[in-house]
């Protein structure tokens, strides 16, 4: 395979896995009781590492995932889809955080996410912006505030012209009213840090494979068929989910607005 | 956990009851990947080339887990990425020993954390965020239940 289309199969690889990194965390819970259990019994100081990640749970990702500013284009389904992030550990962070990232309209190069430790108690966040839309299609900033609590989280982004800006405000992991909520605000883009690491990780397995023009008829598209049900009943969830949250809201406009 | 076996990892699982049936079809198509008559030898090729068996198996398996997201069209639930490679990976690892190969818990343990690594960088996590999380927990910082 030409290096410019491996280049190309590794970009795609890496836009869409960006997208789903407090996702892909979430999976360290699944496989915490394998890792826990092997690192104990070896002394393996990452899995151990790993597992005590594992342990902290949502939370932890969500700062993880958060502060390594990771994006992609597919990654805002989650904030204009879902609307609501997911709850925060202390971890590393100390706190609630209020984080502001951004993409870089023009270039999206000299990009940099900002965050700031709050301390507060608990509150709920919920996106501000309508239903369904993503920041991508709004092509505007995108705000998510806390509806009680105190606590303001905001993750501002705009495109880059790659549409490439995401926010990882996921839902799906601890995003109770009266859970923690943290809105993640990522900035960077594809076609440095991320591409570049994956291609170097993934290069020679990789390369491999690719070189096998069997590959395309191993019938890998079960896993596709797989995931589709999945992802459908995951977007069901998830407009469910927002339809709640605007109806709380509404309700919650016009209690206030009687008292 | 004494013995690293694919059934005593399945079993260590925690995977939610709708998942596993995407669970089951990642593993069936990485194990197609790795050692299909049509791909095998590319696999024992990149085993038995030169550098740390446990790197290399670690790595390895981030490769195919990152070609089946692609070849699903990156549907494919991200949680079950590394569940599902920490199966390929113990597959791999029992393939590996009955051909022959030296591989101790101590590796497949080495390799499962290189993998691991290798997902969340190309998810944009960093390895070392992880390890001053853990530092700051250790240091007395206390977590907020998520």
């Amino acid at each position: 395979m030409p290096a410019v289309a491996l280049v190309g199969a590794y970009a795609s690889i890496s836009a869409g896995i960006a997208a789903g990194a407090a996702t892909l965390l979430g999976g360290l819970q699944i496989a915490a009781g394998v890792m826990t259990g092997l690192g104990a019994l070896t002394g393996n100081k990452k899995l151990m590492t790993i597992g005590a990640i594992a342990s902290l749970g949502a939370g932890a990702y969500s700062a993880l995932s958060g502060g390594s500013a990771a994006s992609s284009a597919s990654g805002l389904e989650s904030v204009g889809g879902e609307g609501v992030a997911m709850g925060t550990a202390a971890g590393n962070a100390g706190s609630n955080a209020v984080e502001m990232g951004f993409a870089d309209l023009a270039g999206g190069s000299d990009l940099g996410a900002v965050a700031s430790g709050v301390s507060g108690g608990d509150v709920a966040a919920s996106a501000l912006g309508p239903a369904g839309e993503s920041i991508s299609t709004l092509n505007a900033p995108a705000a998510a505030a806390a509806s009680e609590g105190g606590l303001v989280q905001q993750a501002l982004g705009r495109t880059d012209p790659a549409g490439a800006v995401s926010n990882a405000a996921r839902s799906g992991t601890g995003s109770t009213p009266a859970g923690l909520v943290q809105t993640n605000a990522l900035a960077e883009t594809t076609d440095t840090g991320l591409l570049a690491q994956a291609g170097n990780k993934l290069s020679t397995f990789a390369q491999l494979i690719e070189k096998n023009p069997n590959v395309g008829k191993l019938g890998l598209g079960l896993v596709s068929g797989a995931s589709d049900a999945y992802s459908e009943q995951q977007q069901l969830k998830a407009r469910e989910r927002l339809l709640a949250e605007q109806r709380a809201r509404y309700n919650a406009s016009i209690l206030n607005q009687r008292a | 956990m004494q013995e690293i076996t694919v059934d005593s990892v399945r079993s260590e699982m925690q995977i939610p009851k709708e998942m596993q049936d995407a669970y089951s079809r990642i593993v069936k198509a990485g194990l197609k990947l790795m050692f299909d008559p049509s791909t095998r030898a590319q696999t024992m090729e990149f085993m038995e080339g030169e550098g740390d068996f446990a790197q290399k198996m670690g790595e390895g398996i981030a490769a195919v887990m990152a070609m089946l997201f692609k070849e699903s069209n990156q549907t494919m639930p991200p949680q079950l990425i590394i569940p599902a490679g920490i199966e390929l990976l113990v597959h791999a690892a029992e393939v590996a020993g009955k051909a022959g190969e030296d591989v101790s818990n101590e590796v497949i343990a080495e390799a499962m954390g290189t993998f691991v690594e290798s997902m969340m960088r190309q998810f944009g996590v960093d390895p070392a965020q992880m390890q001053g999380m853990v530092s700051g927990l250790n240091s007395g910082a206390k977590p907020q239940e998520a």
